[in-house]
């Protein structure tokens, strides 16, 4: 394998664009003022290598989506080989790197990414293209740590019980969250995004991928296809939420998920009821109660649009690391390494270490 | 047995000594969900493979599926009074929160049944499985009134895991049986009613 590579995947623009062609990567136009591009640059460099290493990075999402489309996914192994792999019902791109023992592993990977703001009209019903039914299907399904038995199901239920349409029980759903969870600053991370020991402790609390793993597995539980979207946050908030976005070009620990529904006539919807708590917990002066105008107005906003200040790498769940022998991980918004010794802790970047940087361009 | 002179036949790891994250993740929840404690986990942690596999099935089996946690729960409660495992007798899932004293004292009970038709069906069918080769026919057309073969199915692995479980228990003894022992007097057991007595004496 060649150690340098360029990924340009089928119908993606070369990396050279310049931004205004990078508008027409939206098959559907849409609004020119709210494109933006950027470059996120992830370097790895194991400091505790012993014997041969390997390394996973989560490339930018390999599909289109009316809310991002990947420009390209370039990646660099010093000393070793690295190669993309893809899995496709999940949007999941790979990097795959290993290095023999003695080489000191380094990998960087640079993807470049144009987004624009993406809000859900739900006053214009049928606009949407039919989705396909075994993508819906797959949509539905358990997983690991979203199980949509026991707890989950009766939770669901209860919540969507009042419900008529889908879009209530959606709906529903996202205001439970929002009353009933809490943002804990404590989780390390995201979170692990177990939800059957999130009901089941009575203690709704946690970050992104507890709070919005609990809306996809409530929805799946209730009938309603529901992915989580892994990603990272790369830019400030244009909104004015300075909890909502990043302070510097450094964004090593800005990793961020949310989460999609899928509502007949409006396709896939977006939805961040962690981000209506964190602003609730972090927006100066912090603290901030449900009713107050700040987290009022963020918990309108979040049921149905989001911000592109972030991108997006995956919808995955129970991720194999290809030639691993560990246990999958739960999703794959963090690189991940292996030595003789074992797993790395992906948490803690500066050990391991990595360090993420983005530049809108 | 006396408190400070039990000696259990496999020791649990000291939290300190355990490495693995998720076998430390698995000891962690246990403290929340309950059944199976702590002690349960630490014990298994001597093989912290096995230990994963068993907290995954058994998270699956006893808290997810499609029969209600409560029947799967009592069922549990009936067999570890069967097998004579007061470890596992004594512990109670905080989410099975409607049973009740009186249905735990009396699950296991030989002149007892359960009021709820298809509570009863699921602790006669765990009844049989535990104490004879659980294919009794009547048996089955009671169960199969009130649940689906795939339920059936889950509820046999259930059953079937949880009395190896309490065999395990038994077998590691892993804390001391306490002053008052969980298993009543008169509960149906694997070994007859002699070696039942004799074990609730030891508690």
């Amino acid at each position: 394998m060649n150690r340098r590579d360029f990924l340009r995947s089928a119908g993606i623009a070369s990396a050279s664009l310049s931004l205004p062609a990078a508008a027409r990567l939206f098959a559907d136009g849409g609004a020119p003022g709210s494109l933006r591009t950027f470059e996120v640059t992830t370097r790895v460099e194991v400091l505790a290598s012993s014997g041969a290493t390997r390394v996973w990075l989560p490339a930018a999402l390999i599909a289109d989506t009316p809310f991002q489309r990947t420009i390209g996914n370039r990646f660099h192994a010093d000393g070793g080989t690295a190669k993309i792999i893809e899995r496709k019902t999940d949007a999941m791109g790979i990097i795959a790197a290993e290095f023999p023992a003695g080489v000191k592993p380094i990998l960087t990977l640079t993807s470049r990414v144009a987004t624009r703001d993406y809000a859900v009209d739900f006053s214009a019903r049928v606009k949407a293209p039919k989705a396909d039914s075994a993508e819906l299907r797959y949509y539905l399904r358990p997983t690991r740590l979203l199980p949509t038995d026991g707890i989950v199901k009766v939770t669901a239920v209860e919540i969507t019980s009042g419900g008529r349409t889908d879009i209530e029980k959606a709906r529903a759903i996202y205001e439970w969250i929002v009353e009933n969870t809490y943002r804990d600053p404590k989780t390390r991370g995201c979170g692990l995004g177990d939800i059957r020991f999130l009901l089941e402790s009575k203690d709704l609390g946690g970050k992104c991928a507890d709070l919005n793993a609990l809306y996809v597995g409530l929805a799946r539980a209730a009938g309603l296809p529901a992915r989580d979207v892994y990603g990272i946050r790369v830019a400030k908030s244009e909104f004015g939420y300075k909890s909502l976005g990043t302070a510097s070009e450094n964004v090593t620990k800005a990793q961020h998920c949310r989460a999609e529904v899928h509502l007949d006539g409006y396709g896939w919807v977006p939805v961040d009821p962690a981000d209506v708590r964190k602003v609730a917990l972090e927006e100066p002066p912090g603290n901030r109660p449900l009713a107050d105008d700040v987290v009022k107005k963020a918990r309108a906003q979040l049921f149905g649009s989001w911000e592109m200040n972030w991108i997006a790498y995956n919808f995955a769940h129970d991720v194999e690391l290809p030639g691993s022998r560990g246990p999958s991980v739960g999703f794959l918004m963090y690189p991940q390494a292996e030595t003789a010794d074992g797993r790395l802790d992906c948490l803690d970047a500066d050990n391991f270490k990595y360090e993420i940087t983005a530049k809108e361009v | 047995m006396p408190l400070l002179t039990h000696a259990p036949n496999i020791p649990q790891v000291a939290d300190q000594d355990v490495h693995d994250p998720e076998l430390h993740e698995v000891i962690c929840k246990a403290a929340v969900t309950k059944s199976p404690p702590q002690a349960w986990y630490r014990t298994m942690g001597h093989n912290p493979e096995v230990a994963k596999a068993f907290a995954s099935y058994w998270n699956y089996l006893h808290r997810g599926g499609s029969v209600p946690h409560e029947i799967k729960e009592l069922a549990r409660i009936q067999i570890a009074q069967m097998i004579g495992c007061e470890f596992c007798a004594r512990q109670t899932s905080p989410l099975a929160v409607s049973i009740t004293e009186e249905e735990k004292r009396s699950c296991a009970l030989p002149n007892w049944d359960h009021p709820d038709p298809k509570t009863r069906a699921a602790l006669h069918y765990a009844r049989t499985l535990t104490l004879d080769d659980g294919r009794d026919k009547e048996v089955y057309e009671e169960l199969k009134k009130y649940y689906s073969n795939a339920e059936v199915v889950e509820l046999a692995a259930f059953f079937c895991l949880t009395a190896g479980g309490n065999r395990m228990a038994k077998s590691w003894s892993i804390e001391p049986h306490g002053e008052v022992s969980a298993i009543p007097e008169g509960a149906m057991s694997i070994h007859g009613s002699e070696t039942q007595e004799s074990e609730t004496a030891r508690a």
